[in-house]
């Protein structure tokens, strides 16, 4: 059993968020953020025995990442689940690290994918029961679960609008971001629609980006920094890759994961000040805000309503503006571990929520497919 | 690899082409299966699986329009009356609503992408 609290965050790189700039590749990204990380952490590549890393850019991941990076690793993981993959590696590397399998790990991921054609880049191919009827990937499969949670529940494109505009005022206070314009909910229904429910202003961002992580086991981590970030509990749960063998669109695999990670990490959603939730559209809130418990299913709409995700809201949720306004370099998993530290750290300047000393991220990867949560603490948490 | 293993999709497409909606059923754990394997995804068994028709009623469970400029299509899930859940379209000038009953259209020497479903009545 994965004991809490066993390994920790001791660095955090990004590089290229927005727009990189011509010439750069994924891996020139991946480059400058792990070399970012790598300092922060007061490492060289010659100390990293652990690689995790996934795209949609390479077939072999981690013999790319670690041939250009110059790390020789000794334990190595390209699980792609997709965009959730990040989290999924930070559960993996602090099982390795206990196990002894390796002591300093590098999670890295990097795309320029908004230099390279401007649109979304994957390498996912459907199924061949879903293939012939061309739906837009991956959107109409979100479109599908909002469609399903609008009959359900009631959920209207207001309720939308709201998560995407708490996205644009955190990331008015995030500098860097992508999409820092603010939006009234006029603005919202007016968008263009793309695959009905969804608008264009409810789906995620398309930009470059790549973004880099440094864990090793928490004794190390104490006398490296002092603002070390503790990895308390993670877990992760897929039950389908396709939307049409999803059994319930309203019912994700965070419903395991999210209650699981806080067992691990001994801790209750009572204890979270904050949440990373993978934002990839608009509905991905909403579900994952029910599904993790922090309402029961119909209700995250009024909470967030309400009680509110934005600033000074009641529960801070993608404090950075998220894929939705940050940045979305196809796969954003990477960045919910690196908002969240920069949180726990105390550095998160004008958007810093106040007290921060556990947040819970939630990645999602392919259509509500693979699911993973992770529950950082700081410090004193351990 | 035994020989006695028919491959599943062609033995699906050939049935759709003579205008019959197949699924798989085991009989193991009752369980019905689409799309088509060559297990069951409910207890693993390879023998247990049978092929049955479909009456193509069932009631839409969600859908979405797809806006484009070379003109809009949906994407719909259907839930079949037999237990299974499966990926079509709807026509776009009557488009029936979430949770209506709902009934397959094949058209002659139908491939999948070919299949639709129209409002019960209407069919």
């Amino acid at each position: 059993m994965l004991s809490s609290g066993s390994s920790a965050i001791i660095g955090i790189g990004e590089a290229g968020i927005g727009r990189a700039g011509e010439g750069f590749d994924s891996l020139d990204l991946m480059g400058l953020a792990a070399a970012d990380a790598m300092s922060d952490a007061g490492l060289a590549p010659g100390d990293i025995d652990g690689l995790f890393c996934t795209s949609s850019h390479y077939a072999m991941n981690t013999l790319e990442a670690g041939e250009y990076l110059g790390i020789t690793p000794r334990f190595t993981d390209a699980t792609n689940i997709g965009g959730a993959s990040f989290v999924s590696h930070l559960l993996h590397a602090a099982a390795a690290i206990e196990a002894g399998l390796c002591r300093n790990a590098l999670i890295v991921y990097g795309s320029t994918q908004l230099s390279d054609s401007g649109g979304l880049q994957s390498a996912s191919t459907l199924n061949r029961s879903e293939q012939p009827f061309q739906p837009r990937y991956p959107v109409s499969m979100y479109a599908m679960a909002t469609a399903r949670h609008m009959h359900e529940y009631g959920t209207t494109r207001t309720d939308l609008a709201r998560v995407a505009i708490a996205a644009r005022d955190w990331a008015q206070l995030t500098p860097g971001a992508y999409r820092p314009d603010p939006m009234t909910i006029e603005e919202a229904l007016e968008s263009r629609m793309v695959s009905s429910p969804l608008s264009v202003v409810d789906c995620c961002l398309v930009t470059d980006g790549a973004g880099a992580v440094v864990i090793t086991d928490t004794t190390t981590a104490r006398t490296v920094r002092d603002d070390f970030v503790p990895v308390l509990g993670a877990a992760e749960k897929h039950w389908h890759r396709s939307i049409g063998q999803m059994p319930d669109l309203m019912s994700t695999a965070a419903r395991i994961t999210g209650p699981l990670a806080l067992e691990r990490a001994s801790r209750t959603l009572a204890d979270v000040d904050f949440m990373q939730l993978y934002d990839a559209f608009t509905i991905n809130v909403i579900l994952f805000l029910e599904d993790l418990g922090v309402t029961p299913p119909g209700q995250a709409t009024a909470f967030i309503r309400d009680e509110g995700i934005g600033p000074g809201g009641r529960l801070p949720v993608n404090t950075n503006g998220g894929g939705l306004a940050y940045c979305h370099p196809g796969m954003y998993g990477i960045f919910l571990i690196i908002e969240a530290v920069r949180q726990l750290r105390g550095t998160a300047g004008e958007r810093q929520v106040p007290d921060s000393e556990i947040g819970l991220i939630h990645g999602n990867g392919a259509v509500l497919s693979g699911q993973a949560t992770a529950i950082l603490g700081c410090a004193g948490s351990v | 690899m035994s020989t006695d293993v028919i491959p599943p999709w062609p033995i699906f497409e050939r049935a759709l082409q003579q205008g019959r909606l197949t699924y798989q059923f085991c009989s193991a754990c009752q369980l019905a299966i689409y799309y088509p394997r060559t297990l069951c995804p409910g207890c693993g068994r390879t023998g247990s699986i049978d092929w049955r028709e479909s009456s193509g009623a069932g009631v839409l469970y969600s859908k979405t329009r797809i806006h484009s400029r070379r003109g809009d299509h949906i994407v719909a899930l259907i839930d079949l009356d037999e237990g299974f859940r499966m990926m079509s379209t709807l026509p776009l000038e009557e488009e029936p609503d979430i949770g209506e009953r709902v009934k397959a259209v094949l058209p002659r020497e139908a491939q999948l992408g070919d299949v639709y479903f129209v409002a019960e009545e209407g069919a």
